[in-house]
C-alpha cells in the first residue's frame, strides 16, 4: 500500500509541474482535525485574512479547504502556513485530474464556474438583505439596481429579516443557499453557511449538543475566538441557570451581534434535516422544534432590538409539512419564502451550450422532459455526456438503472418509498398515468419534497420520466 | 402600487403604515394603563402580536416600562427551575438593568432559601418581582407573556406561576408598590385549558380583550397600496373585506394579492377582479399556494383529536347547512372549533368566519374528509338513509357490528349517532318479533329462543355478572329504587339509546322536583358529555345497607363533578363517574363489594375508585385492587388497619387514632381523670379506638374503668354504678360499634344523666347521627365528638355555599370528604400529561400541585395512604329549649 501511495505521490508532483493541467485535491478527515488544531495554535480563524493573504489565495480557495478539492498548488502554499505538511493531511483518494473547470460540476462553491445557472430568485434575495443594511444604518456598498428599491426599504424597515428557500430535493438550495452568501460576502457581510445535514446522530438528537454545535460552528466560521464561548458555555452548565435555548441566544445576542460592526448574513442549509427519519422519535422531534422555536423566537427580536437586526436569516428546507412542529412557534411561517423551481428548457439549453455540447431542439426537449428540469439530474446528465463524450440515447439508456449515474439517489429515493406503505401505493396511483391526479395531501407532500412529483393546481404529476422508468421497472407495473 | 407595502404572517412593526387600528386596540391599552391585568386569548392569525406590539410602544410612549416575554422561547425541554429562571432572565434582558447580574442573584438567594423546598423557583421569582422589578425601577411595568398556551406542552405543570401573578395582584391592598405591576397574558388558547385548578384563578381578576376582525371603517390604512384611484382602492377594499370577513391575515394577504398584479382595475370591475383573484389564487390551489400557513393550519387543528375529527367536521356541516348555530360555551366543541378561527361567535351563534372559508372548507370538502373517515361500506347508506329515512338502508347484524367497532371511542356527528340507534333499534325490533313467531311454536323451543337471545343481548353473561352489571351505572338505569321517578327513569331510558339531549332534560327535570338526589345530577353530569372524550371514576357505596352514608357520598363526589366540569372539564375534558351498590342486606352477599370491584379493574377507562364505605368492605377491596394497581380512595373508612395497608389505597378521612387523641387531649385538657370508656371489644372499629383513646391518655384507664358490651349481659344501671363505684369516672366516652348500638349507649347514658352529678360525655365518629339527636334529645346535651368536618366551622367557604345551592340543604363531613376524595383523584388526573392507572398513585402523592379540600385546605397524602395534617375537629352537642344540634367546639 505504501508503495502505490508513493507513486501516486510522485504522480502528483509530476501533475502539478504542468501548470495547464493542475491536480485538485482536498483534506482527509483526521488531515482536517490537524489543520483546525494547527491554525488555532497561529492563533487564526478558520478564514483568516493573514492566513490566505500569506499563501497567496483568497477567502472562497480558504473556505473551500475545508470540505472540497483545491488545487494542489493552494492546497499546499495553505498548509504551509500553519506549518503543516500537505502529504500529511492529503485525502489521496481525492485526487482528480479533470480540467479543473468542470470538476464537480454540482459542487456548490463553484460560484466562479461557468456552470452556474443564474436563478431569477437570486435578486430578491439581494434586495431584502439589502433593505436589512439600510434600516440598521450600517454601512454598505452592496448593490442591486432597482428601480422600487426606495418604496421597498420604506415598508420593510421595521422587519428583522428572515429568508426562507424551499424547494424540494436536488433542486439546487445549497449552489443557491451559497450563491446568495458569497455575494454578500463581497460587500461588507459577514457570512456564515452551515450544513444541517451533516450533523451528527448523537449531536442533533440532544438539545445541548445541537445549540454548541450550532454556536461553536458560527463562531469559527466568522471568525471570532472560541474560548470565551467555551467559557461561557461551562460556566452555563455548572450553574444550570436558566432554559438552553437561553443560553444559546444569550450568547448570541452579547458575545456575537453586540460586538459585529456589519451585519451576519447566517445561511443554514437543509435545517429541516434535524428532524428524525422517523416521525415518531418524540425526542428528536421534540429537539428539533425547540430549536426552531429558538430561531423564530430571534425573528421576533429582530422586529424591536437593533442589535437582532444584524442578524439576517437564511434558511433552506424541502418540507412543507412538520407534522411535530406547531407551526406558529417555528420560523416556517414568517420572513420571505422564496421558492426555487426546476430549470426551464431554455435554462438546460443555455447550459447544453455552455459546454460547447450540440444538441437539437429535440434533444434538448428530451433532456428536459426526462428530468423535469430537475437542476441536479439535469446538469449531472449533460456534465456526463460531455466528460464521457457518451452520446445522449447512451445517457439516457443506462440513467434509470442501478449501476447507472443516479442509482445511489434512486435507491434511496426507493428505500424510502419502501418504508412507508401509504406514501408507495400513492406513488403507484401516479405511476400509473400520465395525467395530473389528486391524491392524499400529506403524501402529496411528502412526494413533492422528494422531487418525485411537481404540482399542477391541487393535482400532481409525476416531476420526470426517469421515475417512471425506474420504480416501474422495480414495482413490477404496466407503465 | 407595491405589494411590499403590505405584509403577512409574523407581526407588523409598531410603525407598519398597514397597521388597522380596532376596538380592542383601545381597550387593550385603556385597560393596561389604569393597572388592570389583561388576557388576550383568541385564534391564530388574528393580530395578536401585531396588536402587543402597538400597544406596547403606546405606553412606552407614555412613560411605562414595557416587558414582553415570549414564552414558547424557552422551550419544552427544560426543567421547572430552569423555567422560572428562564422567566426573570428575559424580565430582565428587556428591562436593561444596569449593573445587575441576575445569575449572581438567583444563586445568591436559592442557596439562603430553605433547603430544596418544590417551591422554592415560584418563590425565587416571586422575590424577584418585589427585589428587583420593582425596587430597581420606578416607573409603571406591564409584563406581556406572550404565547402563554406553551406553557401546555411543558411536562411539568404551572399553577404555581399563575398564582403567583394572582399573588401580585393581592398584595397591591397591603403594598401600594405592587400597583405599579401589571401583567397581560396572550395566547391561542381557553382561560379553563390554561388555569385548571379553580384555587388559582389569576384571570377572574384580569379582562379579556376579544380580537374582532376589520371593519370597512377602521381598515382605511389598507387602501394606499390597492389603487392610485382613492374610489378604486375604496370599492376594492370592500369587496376584500367582504371575502375574508375582516380576518385580518386573510385580508393582508388579499390586499397584497391586488398590489402584486401591477394592475389597474377600471372602474365597475372591481368586484369580479377581486373574485377572480381570490378564487385563482387562494381557493383554487389552496394546499399549495397557503403561503404563509394559514389555511392548512385551521384543516390541522380540526384534526389535532384524532379521534374528534368526525364529530367536529359534523358540526361544521351542521354550521355550514344551517347558516348557524347555537353556540354553548359549556361545550369543549364549540370552543375548539372557534378557536380553530374557521367560525366565529356573533350574537351567541356559532356562523363560518367568511366566504373564503366557504368556499375552501366548503359542504364538498366536510365529505370528501368524512369520507376518509368513515368505513367505506357505511359511507352510501348513511347518506342514503339520512335523505330518504328509509329503513331499508339500515345496518344489519355482522355489518352494524363492524360500525359499532369502529365508532368505539370516537366522537362522532348526531347523523352517525341517530343512524346507528336507528339501526340498532330495528335490529332489536327483528329480534323481538322473531321470539314472538317462536313463542308460538311450543314451549321448549320458546326457552331455547330465550337462551339464545339472552346470550345475543347480554353477551352471555351469568348470574353473578348479571348482578353486578345491574348494580352499576353510568345514567341507564337509576340504582336507588326510592330515588327513582318518571323522569329520571325516562332520562335513564333515553340514556341507554344514547339520546343524550333527551336524557339531560328528562334528569334535569327530576332535579328540579328532587333537587338533593346525587344519582341523578351524576347521571345528568354524565350525560352532558357523553359524545365526547372524559375521564372516568367510579363510586361505590352500600346503597342497599346504608342509604344514607351512600347518599351523602354521591353528593360529595357529584358535587366536585358539577364543579370541574362546569369549569370545561380536566384539561378541557370532562369527567364521568360510574356509580355502583356494593352491598345488600343478605349475608350471602358479603363478598359483592369485591365482585363489583372485579368489574372496576375490567373496566379500563376507570383511572381511581372512590370506595369503599365500612373499614371492613374497604379492608377487601383494597386488598383486591392492590394486585390489580387500582387505587381507592376511601371518604369513610377510618380503621386503623388500612394505615400502610397498600400503595393503591388512601383516606381523605382521618384514621381512628386521629380522632381518639384528640379526644384524649380533649380530655386531659379539662384534667378529668378517670374516663370511663364504653366500647364493642368484638368490633375491629370499636375496638381499635379504644385502645388508640387508652394509648393517648398513656394508659390512664384502667381495668375497671373499661366496659366491654361484648362480654357482659347489658344492664345499663349496672355499668353506670359501676362506673361511679369501681371507677370513680369523671367523664364517659363512648364507642359504639354502630348506629343499631346507639340505644344501648343513650339508655347508659340516661342512666348516667340521671344520676346526682351529671358526667361529661364524649363519643366517637359514629355518635354523629341524627337518630342521637332525635333519640337522645337533652341526655346528649354538652356531648363532644371528635369529626372531620363540621359545616358551622367554614360558614363561608366556597365549598359550602356551593352546597347550600346544589342540595338545598346541609351536608355532613361524609359528602366533605367524598368531595375530597373526587378532588384529589381529580388533580391526580389532571396533572400527568396522559393520565393512566398506573400514574394515579405518583400523581396523588405529587405535592407540587395541591387540590383543595372542603375545609379549603390541601389534601395530600403520606405513603402510608393516610392524609397528611388531616383535618379534625371536635363538635359538641348543644340543647336549645326545644332542639338540640352538634355545634362546633370553640377552643
Amino acid at each position: 500500500l505504501f508503495e502505490t501511495l508513493k507513486v501516486l505521490q510522485q504522480e502528483v508532483t509530476t501533475m502539478h509541474s504542468k501548470p495547464n493541467k493542475p491536480s485538485s485535491v482536498r483534506l482527509s478527515d483526521e488531515g482536517r482535525k490537524i489543520a483546525d488544531q494547527k491554525r488555532r495554535e497561529k492563533g487564526f480563524n478558520r478564514q483568516d485574512v493573514r492566513w490566505y493573504t500569506k499563501a497567496h489565495t483568497t477567502v472562497p480557495t480558504l473556505k473551500r479547504f475545508w470540505a472540497y478539492n483545491i488545487r494542489l498548488d493552494n492546497f499546499e502554499a495553505l498548509c504551509e502556513v500553519i506549518g503543516v505538511d500537505w502529504q500529511t493531511v492529503v485525502d489521496w483518494s481525492s485526487i482528480i485530474d479533470l480540467p479543473l473547470d468542470i470538476l464537480n460540476p454540482i459542487d456548490p462553491l463553484e460560484l466562479e464556474s461557468n456552470f452556474y445557472i443564474n436563478r431569477p430568485q437570486e435578486d430578491e434575495c439581494y434586495k431584502l438583505i439589502k433593505s436589512e443594511s439600510i434600516k440598521s444604518q450600517l454601512e454598505s456598498n452592496f448593490h442591486i439596481n432597482s428601480s422600487q428599491e426606495n418604496e421597498c426599504d420604506k415598508s420593510i424597515k421595521d422587519q428583522s429579516i428572515l429568508i426562507r428557500i424551499k424547494a424540494p430535493q436536488k433542486m439546487g438550495k445549497t449552489s443557491f443557499l451559497t450563491r446568495v452568501l458569497s455575494c454578500a460576502d463581497k460587500s461588507s457581510y459577514l457570512n456564515c453557511r452551515l450544513d444541517f445535514s451533516s450533523i451528527q446522530i448523537d449531536v442533533r438528537s440532544n438539545l445541548r449538543s445541537l445549540l454548541f454545535w450550532f454556536c461553536t460552528e458560527v463562531t469559527n466560521e466568522i471568525g471570532i475566538a472560541i474560548e470565551p464561548l467555551e467559557e461561557y458555555w461551562s460556566k452555563k452548565i455548572s450553574s444550570q441557570l436558566g432554559a438552553e435555548l437561553d443560553w444559546c441566544t444569550d450568547y448570541f445576542e452579547r458575545y456575537l451581534l453586540h460586538s459585529l460592526k456589519s451585519p451576519l448574513v447566517l445561511g443554514l442549509d437543509e435545517v429541516d434535516s434535524i428532524f428524525p427519519q422517523n416521525e415518531n422519535d418524540e425526542k428528536a422531534n421534540e429537539v428539533a422544534a425547540n430549536f426552531m422555536t429558538m430561531l423564530r423566537s430571534w425573528y421576533q427580536w429582530g422586529q424591536e432590538e437593533e442589535n437582532w437586526r444584524k442578524l439576517i436569516v437564511l434558511i433552506s428546507h424541502s418540507k412543507k409539512d412538520y407534522p411535530n412542529l406547531n407551526v406558529n412557534n417555528s420560523p416556517f411561517n414568517v420572513g420571505h419564502a422564496i421558492e426555487l423551481k426546476p430549470f426551464s428548457q431554455i435554462q438546460i439549453a443555455e447550459l447544453v451550450k455552455r459546454y460547447q455540447l450540440n444538441f437539437s431542439s429535440e434533444e434538448i426537449q428530451h433532456l428536459f422532459n426526462y428530468f423535469g428540469g430537475q437542476p441536479y439530474l439535469s446538469h449531472r446528465a449533460i456534465y456526463e455526456i460531455k466528460a464521457k463524450k457518451v452520446s445522449l440515447v447512451q445517457m439516457l439508456q443506462e440513467a434509470p438503472t442501478e449501476g447507472g449515474l443516479f442509482g445511489d439517489l434512486l435507491r434511496s429515493l426507493l428505500s424510502t418509498l419502501d418504508e412507508h406503505d401509504t406514501l408507495k401505493s400513492e406513488f403507484i396511483k401516479v405511476l400509473q398515468t400520465s395525467l395530473a391526479i389528486q391524491i392524499e395531501s400529506k403524501e402529496a407532500f411528502q412526494l413533492y419534497s422528494m422531487g418525485l412529483v411537481k404540482y399542477l393546481g391541487n393535482d400532481i404529476l409525476l416531476s420526470g420520466e426517469i421515475y417512471r422508468q425506474y420504480f416501474c421497472n422495480r414495482f413490477r407495473i404496466e407503465s | 402600487m407595491n405589494q411590499n407595502y403590505y405584509s403577512i404572517g409574523g407581526c407588523l412593526g409598531p410603525d407598519a403604515q398597514t397597521y388597522v387600528k380596532r376596538q380592542a386596540d383601545d381597550e387593550f391599552y385603556n385597560y393596561l394603563k389604569s393597572g388592570e391585568y389583561c388576557y388576550v386569548l383568541n385564534s391564530r392569525q388574528m393580530g395578536k402580536s401585531s396588536l402587543l406590539i402597538r400597544t406596547k410602544n403606546q405606553l412606552k410612549q407614555n412613560g411605562f416600562l414595557c416587558v414582553d416575554v415570549d414564552i414558547s422561547a424557552i422551550g419544552t425541554m427544560v426543567t421547572s427551575e430552569q423555567w422560572y429562571f428562564s422567566i426573570a432572565k428575559n424580565i430582565v434582558r428587556r428591562l436593561k438593568l444596569p449593573n445587575f447580574d441576575l445569575d449572581t442573584w438567583w444563586s445568591d438567594l436559592s442557596r439562603v432559601e430553605s433547603g430544596p423546598s418544590v417551591y422554592s423557583s415560584q418563590h425565587l421569582l416571586s422575590q424577584f418581582f418585589e427585589k428587583v422589578v420593582l425596587d430597581l425601577t420606578q416607573q409603571p411595568i406591564i409584563i406581556f407573556f406572550d404565547e402563554i398556551d406553551s406553557t401546555l406542552s411543558l411536562n411539568f405543570k404551572v399553577y404555581d406561576f399563575f398564582g403567583l401573578l394572582r399573588h401580585c395582584y393581592n398584595q397591591r391592598a397591603e403594598h401600594p408598590k405592587y400597583n405599579r405591576l401589571t401583567f397581560a397574558l396572550l395566547g391561542v388558547t381557553t382561560p379553563s385549558d390554561l388555569i385548571q385548578d379553580k384555587c388559582l384563578p389569576p384571570l377572574n381578576v384580569g379582562r379579556e380583550i376579544r380580537l374582532t376582525g376589520f371593519q370597512i371603517e377602521e381598515a382605511k390604512p389598507l387602501l394606499p397600496g390597492l389603487s392610485t384611484e382613492e374610489h378604486t382602492a375604496r370599492v376594492l377594499l370592500r369587496q376584500v373585506l367582504i371575502w375574508t370577513g375582516g380576518q385580518p391575515f386573510l385580508t393582508q394577504k388579499v390586499c397584497k394579492l391586488i398590489a402584486s398584479t401591477q394592475t389597474e382595475v377600471s372602474q365597475g370591475d372591481e368586484e369580479s377582479w377581486v373574485k377572480y383573484l381570490i378564487e385563482k389564487e387562494i381557493i383554487e390551489k389552496w394546499r399549495v399556494n397557503d403561503e404563509p400557513i394559514h389555511l392548512r393550519t385551521i384543516d390541522e387543528r380540526l384534526a389535532a383529536k384524532e379521534k374528534d375529527r368526525v364529530y367536529l367536521l359534523g358540526l361544521y356541516q351542521e354550521i355550514l347547512q344551517k347558516g348557524s348555530i347555537e353556540f354553548d360555551g359549556s361545550l369543549d366543541e364549540h370552543i375548539r372549533l372557534r378557536l380553530s378561527g374557521l367560525v366565529i361567535e356573533e350574537k351567541g351563534k356559532l356562523k363560518v368566519y367568511n366566504p373564503i372559508y366557504k368556499k375552501v372548507f366548503s359542504l364538498n370538502w366536510v365529505k370528501d374528509e368524512l369520507l376518509k373517515l368513515r368505513p367505506p361500506s357505511y359511507i352510501e347508506v348513511i347518506e342514503a338513509w339520512e335523505s330518504t329515512k328509509d329503513k331499508s338502508y339500515l345496518l344489519r347484524n355482522k355489518e352494524l357490528q363492524k360500525v359499532w367497532e369502529w365508532a368505539a371511542g370516537k366522537n362522532l356527528t348526531k347523523i352517525d349517532y341517530d343512524f346507528l340507534s336507528a339501526s340498532q333499534q330495528a335490529e332489536n325490533q327483528k329480534a323481538r318479533s322473531r321470539s314472538k313467531q317462536i313463542r308460538n311454536i311450543g314451549f321448549a323451543s320458546l326457552n331455547i329462543a330465550l337462551m339464545i337471545l339472552a346470550g345475543f343481548f347480554l353477551g352471555r353473561l351469568s348470574e353473578k355478572e348479571a348482578l353486578v352489571k345491574r348494580n352499576i351505572s353510568f345514567g341507564d338505569k337509576i340504582l336507588d329504587k326510592k330515588l327513582e321517578n318518571t323522569n329520571n327513569l325516562e332520562g335513564a331510558e333515553a340514556f341507554k339509546e344514547k339520546k343524550y339531549k333527551k336524557a339531560i332534560s328528562n334528569f334535569e327535570r327530576s332535579l328540579k322536583s328532587q333537587p338533593n338526589d346525587p344519582e341523578t345530577r351524576i347521571y345528568r353530569n354524565n350525560a352532558k358529555f357523553s359524545n365526547g372524550k372524559s375521564y372516568t371514576i367510579a363510586v361505590s357505596v352500600p346503597l342497599g345497607t346504608d342509604r344514607k352514608t351512600s347518599l351523602e357520598t354521591l353528593r360529595g363526589v357529584a358535587q366536585a363533578q358539577n364543579e370541574v366540569n362546569d369549569r370545561g372539564g380536566i384539561k378541557g375534558i370532562p369527567l364521568k363517574v360510574l356509580i355502583a351498590n356494593d352491598s345488600f342486606d343478605d349475608a350471602s352477599q358479603q363478598n359483592f363489594a369485591v365482585e363489583i370491584a372485579e368489574e372496576f379493574v375490567k373496566k379500563s377507562e376507570i383511572l381511581g375508585v372512590i370506595g369503599n364505605s365500612d373499614s371492613d368492605a374497604t379492608l377487601r377491596t383494597a386488598k383486591f385492587f392492590k394486585t390489580k394497581n387500582l387505587i381507592s380512595i376511601s371518604p369513610t373508612s377510618t380503621s386503623t388497619s388500612l394505615t400502610n395497608f397498600s400503595p393503591y389505597f388512601f383516606r381523605t378521612v382521618p384514621n381512628d387514632n386521629v380522632a381518639a387523641e384528640k379526644l384524649a387531649n380533649y380530655v386531659k385538657s379539662k384534667a378529668w381523670s378517670k374516663p370511663a370508656v364504653v366500647y364493642n371489644s368484638g368490633n375491629s372499629y370499636s375496638n381499635s379506638f379504644m385502645k388508640s383513646f387508652v394509648k393517648s391518655l398513656q394508659n390512664q384507664v384502667p381495668q375497671q374503668c373499661r366496659f366491654d358490651l361484648n362480654k357482659n349481659e347489658f344492664d345499663a344501671a349496672e355499668i353506670v354504678k359501676k362506673m361511679r363505684d369501681d371507677c370513680n369516672a369523671q367523664a364517659i366516652m363512648f364507642v359504639p360499634n354502630s348506629v343499631r348500638e346507639l340505644n344501648n349507649m343513650l339508655q347508659i347514658a340516661q342512666a348516667a344523666s340521671s344520676s346526682v352529678k351529671k358526667l361529661p360525655l364524649l363519643g366517637g365518629d359514629v355518635m354523629y347521627s341524627p337518630k342521637i339527636l332525635e333519640v337522645g334529645g337533652k341526655t346528649t346535651d354538652g356531648m363532644v365528638l371528635a369529626l372531620a368536618w363540621d359545616i358551622d366551622t367554614y360558614p363561608q367557604s366556597s365549598f359550602v355555599k356551593e352546597s347550600r345551592k346544589l342540595w338545598r340543604a346541609d351536608v355532613n363531613w361524609v359528602t366533605a370528604m367524598a368531595y375530597d376524595a373526587a378532588q384529589a383523584l381529580i388533580k391526580a388526573i389532571r396533572i400527568q400529561k396522559i393520565p393512566t392507572r398506573q400514574g394515579m398513585p405518583q400523581a396523588l402523592l405529587n405535592q407540587n400541585s395541591i387540590a383543595l379540600g372542603a375545609s379549603g385546605l390541601p389534601i395530600s397524602f403520606s405513603l402510608s395512604g393516610d392524609r397528611i395534617d388531616p383535618p379534625i375537629q371536635l363538635v359538641q352537642i348543644q340543647c336549645q329549649t326545644s332542639s338540640c344540634d352538634f355545634k362546633p367546639l370553640k377552643p
